[in-house]
Protein backbone atom coordinates (compact mmCIF):
# COMPACT_ATOMS: atom_id res chain seq x y z
CA UNK A 1 0.00 0.00 0.00
CA UNK A 2 1.21 3.58 -0.77
CA UNK A 3 0.55 6.52 0.72
CA UNK A 4 1.08 9.76 -0.81
CA UNK A 5 3.71 12.16 0.82
CA UNK A 6 4.34 15.76 -0.10
CA UNK A 7 7.99 16.64 -1.19
CA UNK A 8 9.54 19.74 -1.87
CA UNK A 9 12.70 19.52 -3.71
CA UNK A 10 15.38 22.22 -2.81
CA UNK A 11 17.36 22.70 -5.67
CA UNK A 12 20.80 24.08 -4.65
CA UNK A 13 23.30 23.11 -6.85
CA UNK A 14 24.66 24.87 -10.10
CA UNK A 15 24.37 23.13 -13.59
CA UNK A 16 27.62 21.30 -14.84
CA UNK A 17 28.91 19.99 -12.11
CA UNK A 18 29.62 16.47 -13.35
CA UNK A 19 26.53 13.92 -13.10
CA UNK A 20 24.71 15.95 -10.11
CA UNK A 21 21.57 18.07 -12.15
CA UNK A 22 21.07 14.24 -13.91
CA UNK A 23 20.93 12.52 -10.19
CA UNK A 24 18.64 15.15 -9.21
CA UNK A 25 16.49 15.10 -11.75
CA UNK A 26 16.44 11.79 -11.60
CA UNK A 27 15.04 11.81 -7.67
CA UNK A 28 12.83 14.33 -8.70
CA UNK A 29 11.12 12.58 -11.26
CA UNK A 30 11.07 8.87 -9.26
CA UNK A 31 8.85 10.43 -6.45
CA UNK A 32 6.19 11.90 -8.87
CA UNK A 33 6.52 8.41 -11.08
CA UNK A 34 5.09 7.27 -7.78
CA UNK A 35 2.24 9.80 -7.63
CA UNK A 36 3.18 11.39 -4.78
CA UNK A 37 3.35 15.60 -4.52
CA UNK A 38 6.31 17.06 -5.61
CA UNK A 39 7.35 20.66 -5.55
CA UNK A 40 10.55 21.87 -6.65
CA UNK A 41 12.09 25.53 -5.73
CA UNK A 42 15.09 27.00 -7.03
CA UNK A 43 17.35 27.98 -4.95
CA UNK A 44 20.87 29.84 -4.24
CA UNK A 45 23.21 28.22 -7.21
CA UNK A 46 20.27 26.26 -8.11
CA UNK A 47 18.57 29.40 -10.23
CA UNK A 48 21.39 29.35 -12.56
CA UNK A 49 19.97 26.28 -14.57
CA UNK A 50 16.99 28.73 -15.59
CA UNK A 51 19.15 31.31 -17.51
CA UNK A 52 18.49 31.39 -20.73
CA UNK A 53 20.96 31.54 -23.71
CA UNK A 54 23.24 28.52 -22.06
CA UNK A 55 25.50 26.46 -24.80
CA UNK A 56 27.28 24.09 -22.77
CA UNK A 57 27.73 22.15 -25.99
CA UNK A 58 30.30 25.17 -26.52
CA UNK A 59 32.88 24.05 -23.48
CA UNK A 60 31.84 20.14 -24.34
CA UNK A 61 29.41 19.66 -21.61
CA UNK A 62 26.16 18.08 -21.38
CA UNK A 63 23.04 20.08 -22.21
CA UNK A 64 20.75 19.74 -19.31
CA UNK A 65 18.00 22.45 -19.68
CA UNK A 66 15.93 19.81 -22.30
CA UNK A 67 15.90 17.50 -19.50
CA UNK A 68 14.66 20.04 -17.01
CA UNK A 69 11.96 20.97 -19.18
CA UNK A 70 10.45 17.27 -18.25
CA UNK A 71 9.47 18.69 -14.76
CA UNK A 72 6.64 20.13 -16.57
CA UNK A 73 5.52 16.68 -18.07
CA UNK A 74 6.01 14.54 -14.67
CA UNK A 75 3.26 15.92 -12.93
CA UNK A 76 5.41 18.49 -10.75
CA UNK A 77 2.80 21.05 -9.26
CA UNK A 78 4.54 23.86 -8.25
CA UNK A 79 7.96 25.32 -9.70
CA UNK A 80 9.37 27.93 -8.02
CA UNK A 81 12.34 30.03 -8.04
CA UNK A 82 13.44 32.57 -4.76
CA UNK A 83 13.45 35.83 -6.35
CA UNK A 84 16.64 37.35 -4.10
CA UNK A 85 18.52 33.99 -5.63
CA UNK A 86 17.81 35.61 -8.57
CA UNK A 87 18.64 38.98 -7.84
CA UNK A 88 21.72 38.30 -6.51
CA UNK A 89 23.01 36.25 -9.85
CA UNK A 90 21.49 39.87 -12.00
CA UNK A 91 19.19 37.24 -13.08
CA UNK A 92 15.84 38.71 -14.41
CA UNK A 93 12.69 36.89 -13.31
CA UNK A 94 10.84 37.51 -16.80
CA UNK A 95 14.05 35.85 -19.06
CA UNK A 96 14.25 32.31 -17.34
CA UNK A 97 13.91 28.82 -19.66
CA UNK A 98 10.98 27.89 -17.32
CA UNK A 99 7.81 28.80 -16.34
CA UNK A 100 7.97 29.01 -13.06
CA UNK A 101 6.39 31.14 -9.55
CA UNK A 102 8.41 33.58 -7.59
CA UNK A 103 8.52 33.33 -3.99
CA UNK A 104 10.48 35.42 -1.88
CA UNK A 105 13.11 34.68 0.54
CA UNK A 106 10.99 35.06 3.80
CA UNK A 107 8.29 32.32 2.20
CA UNK A 108 10.73 29.99 2.19
CA UNK A 109 10.53 28.42 5.81
CA UNK A 110 6.88 28.55 5.01
CA UNK A 111 7.21 26.28 1.74
CA UNK A 112 9.25 24.06 3.53
CA UNK A 113 7.19 23.68 6.66
CA UNK A 114 4.45 22.68 4.80
CA UNK A 115 5.97 19.45 2.82
CA UNK A 116 6.59 16.40 4.83
CA UNK A 117 9.68 15.15 2.88
CA UNK A 118 12.15 18.41 2.25
CA UNK A 119 15.00 17.15 0.21
CA UNK A 120 18.10 19.17 -0.53
CA UNK A 121 19.61 18.19 -3.70
CA UNK B 1 6.04 22.48 10.75
CA UNK B 2 9.28 23.47 12.19
CA UNK B 3 12.16 21.52 10.59
CA UNK B 4 15.58 20.64 11.90
CA UNK B 5 18.41 21.64 9.41
CA UNK B 6 21.10 19.86 9.33
CA UNK B 7 24.52 21.81 7.74
CA UNK B 8 27.52 19.63 7.13
CA UNK B 9 29.78 21.52 5.03
CA UNK B 10 32.81 24.29 6.64
CA UNK B 11 31.53 27.87 6.80
CA UNK B 12 34.77 28.38 5.31
CA UNK B 13 34.70 26.25 2.07
CA UNK B 14 30.61 27.37 1.13
CA UNK B 15 28.84 29.77 2.23
CA UNK B 16 26.04 26.81 3.03
CA UNK B 17 25.22 27.95 6.62
CA UNK B 18 24.31 31.63 5.64
CA UNK B 19 22.32 29.30 2.96
CA UNK B 20 20.40 27.29 5.44
CA UNK B 21 20.16 30.56 8.26
CA UNK B 22 18.43 32.84 5.94
CA UNK B 23 15.86 30.33 5.14
CA UNK B 24 15.03 28.82 8.54
CA UNK B 25 11.77 29.87 10.57
CA UNK B 26 11.93 31.42 14.11
CA UNK B 27 12.00 27.85 16.73
CA UNK B 28 13.76 25.58 13.96
CA UNK B 29 17.04 24.19 15.02
CA UNK B 30 20.19 23.53 13.01
CA UNK B 31 22.57 20.96 13.52
CA UNK B 32 26.01 22.21 12.88
CA UNK B 33 27.91 18.55 12.34
CA UNK B 34 30.86 17.22 10.28
CA UNK B 35 32.84 20.29 8.97
CA UNK B 36 30.33 22.85 9.79
CA UNK B 37 31.28 22.27 13.46
CA UNK B 38 33.79 25.10 12.93
CA UNK B 39 31.26 27.51 13.10
CA UNK B 40 30.59 26.84 16.42
CA UNK B 41 33.97 28.07 17.96
CA UNK B 42 33.74 31.19 19.67
CA UNK B 43 36.94 32.91 18.22
CA UNK B 44 36.11 31.56 15.22
CA UNK B 45 35.20 34.01 12.13
CA UNK B 46 31.49 32.55 11.72
CA UNK B 47 30.81 33.79 15.44
CA UNK B 48 29.21 36.70 14.86
CA UNK B 49 26.82 35.33 11.64
CA UNK B 50 25.76 32.14 14.12
CA UNK B 51 25.51 33.90 17.80
CA UNK B 52 22.30 36.19 15.53
CA UNK B 53 21.32 33.14 14.81
CA UNK B 54 21.13 32.24 18.38
CA UNK B 55 18.76 35.09 19.28
CA UNK B 56 15.57 32.98 17.26
CA UNK B 57 16.79 29.74 16.46
CA UNK B 58 18.45 26.80 18.48
CA UNK B 59 21.92 25.86 17.22
CA UNK B 60 23.30 22.96 18.05
CA UNK B 61 26.49 21.59 17.45
CA UNK B 62 27.62 17.71 17.30
CA UNK B 63 30.39 16.50 20.20
CA UNK B 64 31.51 14.05 18.05
CA UNK B 65 32.25 15.38 15.14
CA UNK B 66 33.90 18.63 17.39
CA UNK B 67 36.31 15.83 19.09
CA UNK B 68 37.70 13.89 15.93
CA UNK B 69 38.60 17.93 14.74
CA UNK B 70 40.84 18.27 18.15
CA UNK B 71 38.14 20.61 19.19
CA UNK B 72 37.21 18.98 22.54
CA UNK B 73 38.56 21.55 24.71
CA UNK B 74 37.70 24.50 22.66
CA UNK B 75 35.67 27.19 23.65
CA UNK B 76 32.02 27.09 21.68
CA UNK B 77 29.67 29.98 21.30
CA UNK B 78 27.70 29.87 24.87
CA UNK B 79 24.19 29.76 23.03
CA UNK B 80 25.17 26.51 20.66
CA UNK B 81 24.12 23.28 22.51
CA UNK B 82 26.66 20.80 22.16
CA UNK B 83 24.99 17.11 21.71
CA UNK B 84 25.92 14.15 21.60
CA UNK B 85 24.51 10.93 19.04
CA UNK B 86 21.60 10.68 21.41
CA UNK B 87 20.71 14.23 21.67
CA UNK B 88 20.81 13.79 17.04
CA UNK B 89 18.23 10.93 17.79
CA UNK B 90 16.21 12.92 19.76
CA UNK B 91 16.78 16.14 17.89
CA UNK B 92 15.59 13.93 14.44
CA UNK B 93 11.88 12.69 16.35
CA UNK B 94 11.24 15.73 17.81
CA UNK B 95 10.91 17.57 14.34
CA UNK B 96 8.51 16.27 11.64
CA UNK B 97 10.90 17.75 8.59
CA UNK B 98 14.55 17.55 8.15
CA UNK B 99 16.42 19.52 5.66
CA UNK B 100 20.37 18.54 4.77
CA UNK B 101 22.10 21.66 3.19
CA UNK B 102 24.77 20.37 0.81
Amino acid sequence: MSVTQSFLFLLRQPPYQGSRDVEMLDQILTVAAFDHIVDVLFLDDGVLHLRPGQEPERARLRPFAPQLQALMLYGVRHLAVELESLEERAMSSERLILPVQLVKRAAVADWIGQHQVVVGC
Amino acid sequence: MRALHLVHRSPFENNVLRCCVARAARGDSVLLLENAVYAALLDGAMAGVVADATKWLRMAVLIPDLEARGLAGVELLPDVEAIDYDGFVDLAVAYPVIVTWS
